[in-house]
């Protein structure tokens, strides 16, 4: 599992990097609530999701349960289809 | 230090701790009313219910709910009342009641929540598998019902009561019936007081600001000094939109008055009896009207965030400086975030999921077209249903033509700017190539295609065309 959060931190950086956004944050941050993700930010998220877990969001999702690296991982815990 | 119209007293530990004090919490309050009376109506409405959740925060979510309904019900000119006016004066009665209009509002809020508790129930139907377009769908089905029905008098104006409630509350239930298979949810009599939230009571709007339920429970403030400073931030938005307010005053003085630029109206009017100002003059009046549209909301989603706010949510701001936007994009976001929300949550992200997984060009493209496009569409003709019953289907479907025309053209336009993604900003470029140009294409686009943004029937495609030719010379 600390592979799986090293790597969604350095997706979650990547794209704040991206929007011009070179503030730090921690794991329990919250980037979407705080309006620091935008909902195409949220996008590539769930793409990487997609991808790497082939999780299925076909179903809907709601945004705020991707909110910081830590709901990252507890969506991924939880078998993401609750 | 960096100069600041408001300061962040948000940020200042003892103005947070002192907030956090009955003296402080009644300041923040009796403050925050007397902005409200300043800036708009039902302010002694609003701060009755703000007072309430600051008297018992515990009791919040349940206070939402019930002052929502309430507030609903007891004050129903969140619907078209002109038009059921008129209405019920072609069915022959003499006048139409109050309390009428209150006990169809409560059935239908009784309604709604009994489909929502279905869908609660039986989260795995196929109707609330796909719950916007089972909702949209069967709205629609009863509208044209209510339409052909051989019904007259009381019945008629009744169900048109009804189907205007059920219009306004659309989007909002939609979001209850996306909650349906969390865990944490509320249950139904708490939802449906998000249905006409207490801090919309001063707008008819259909945009559900602060989304829904499982958004709300989110951002909830959960201790003293979270709804400190929640608050705090709340008075100073609401101070903010006062000083926007005056700020459009002042502009619309300068600009219509002092310098005597013509009033969009008065400029598309005078195009149409083919008399038209000159190009500049209908630049200018195009330009001055786009900035007064950005005021306004900015103003108006101000105030309704802020009252949120207050109440103890911290809900991110509505408009937030669209202007400084370098995509296409990026302005929508900023511009109107809730209704942007709305569209992502119901139309882009649902197709996104679904279609297309294998080609995502087409699928972003897809995506984007639904919700800029249908969605936006979808949204502003059900917004204004009444038409149907005043011009007949077939002729509030045509007359919606000029509107269609700008959601293609937004949808086309952000499509493309999504596909080409953020411009690079590349420090060795100019601020003003890095920034100012691009954020300047951005205002250009929006304010040239502000000509189409026009949900009224009074003037077709055509009349809005010959108006942008005007602006070049044409």
């Amino acid at each position: 599992m600390d592979d799986t959060r090293e790597t969604i931190r350095q997706l979650l950086m990547r794209i704040l990097q991206k929007n011009g956004d070179t503030r730090g944050f921690t794991d329990t941050d919250s980037l979407v609530l705080s309006g620091r993700f935008q909902s195409l930010d949220v996008l590539e998220v769930v793409v990487f999701l997609e991808e790497r877990f082939g999780l299925d969001f076909s179903d809907g999702f709601d945004q705020s349960r991707l909110d910081s690296v830590e709901e990252i991982l507890s969506f991924l815990r939880s078998g993401a289809h609750e | 230090m960096k100069f600041r119209l408001i300061p962040p007293l948000d940020q200042s530990p003892t103005v947070v701790a002192h907030c956090q004090r009955p003296l402080g919490r009644l300041a923040v309050l009796a403050t925050f009313t007397l902005f409200l009376a300043l800036l708009g109506d039902r302010w002694l409405v609003i701060g009755a219910f703000l007072a309430l959740t600051a008297a018992f925060p515990r009791h919040r979510r349940s206070l939402v709910s019930a002052c929502g309904i309430l507030i609903a019900i007891a004050l129903p000119d969140w619907l078209d009342l002109p038009f059921l006016d008129r209405l019920a004066a072609r069915e022959g009665l003499s006048h139409l009641p109050q309390f009428a209009i209150r006990i169809v509002v409560a059935a239908v809020f009784a309604l709604l929540a009994g489909l929502a508790a279905l869908a609660f129930r039986f989260p795995r139907r196929l109707a609330a598998r796909r719950p916007v377009l089972s909702a949209v769908l069967s709205f629609c089905a009863l509208v044209a019902v209510v339409s052909m029905a051989p019904l007259t008098g009381w019945s008629r104006v009744a169900a048109w009561i009804a189907i205007l409630a059920i219009a306004r509350m659309l989007w909002f239930f939609c979001y209850t019936l996306t909650d349906r298979n969390s865990r944490d949810r509320e249950p139904v009599p708490l939802q449906a007081g998000l249905w006409r939230p207490a801090w919309m009571a001063a707008t008819a709007s259909g945009t559900p600001f602060a989304k829904g339920a499982a958004y709300l429970r989110r951002i909830e403030a959960h201790t003293t000094e979270e709804l400190a400073v929640t608050q705090i931030k709340g008075l100073k938005l609401l101070l903010w939109a006062l000083f926007l307010r005056v700020g459009q005053l002042v502009f619309e003085y300068l600009i219509y008055r002092k310098l005597g630029i013509p009033e969009f109206e008065a400029a598309f009017s005078r195009s149409i009896a083919g008399h038209p100002f000159a190009w500049y003059w209908n630049c200018l009046s195009l330009a001055a009207a786009f900035l007064v549209s950005l005021l306004q909301m900015s103003v108006w989603g101000h105030e309704i965030i802020a009252c949120a706010r207050m109440s103890g949510f911290r809900a991110l701001r509505n408009t937030y400086r669209p202007l400084e936007s370098r995509t296409l994009a990026e302005f929508w976001n900023r511009f109107y975030f809730y209704f942007k929300e709305l569209l992502v949550d119901m139309f882009f992200y649902p197709t996104y999921l679904r279609y297309f997984k294998k080609h995502p060009r087409v699928r972003m493209a897809a995506a984007t077209i639904m919700a800029a496009g249908v969605g936006n569409a979808l949204f502003h003709f059900l917004r204004d249903i009444s038409v149907v019953a005043e011009l007949g289907w077939w002729r509030a479907v045509a007359g919606f033509q000029t509107y269609l025309f700008y959601t293609f053209v937004l949808a086309a336009g952000i499509s493309i700017s999504q596909l080409r993604g953020k411009p690079k900003d590349d420090p060795s470029r100019s601020w003003l190539r890095r920034r100012l140009a691009p954020a300047l294409c951005v205002t250009g686009f929006y304010c040239l295609i502000h000509v189409f943004d026009d949900t009224n029937r009074t003037y077709g495609l055509r009349e809005h065309l010959v108006f942008v030719g005007r602006l070049f010379g044409l």
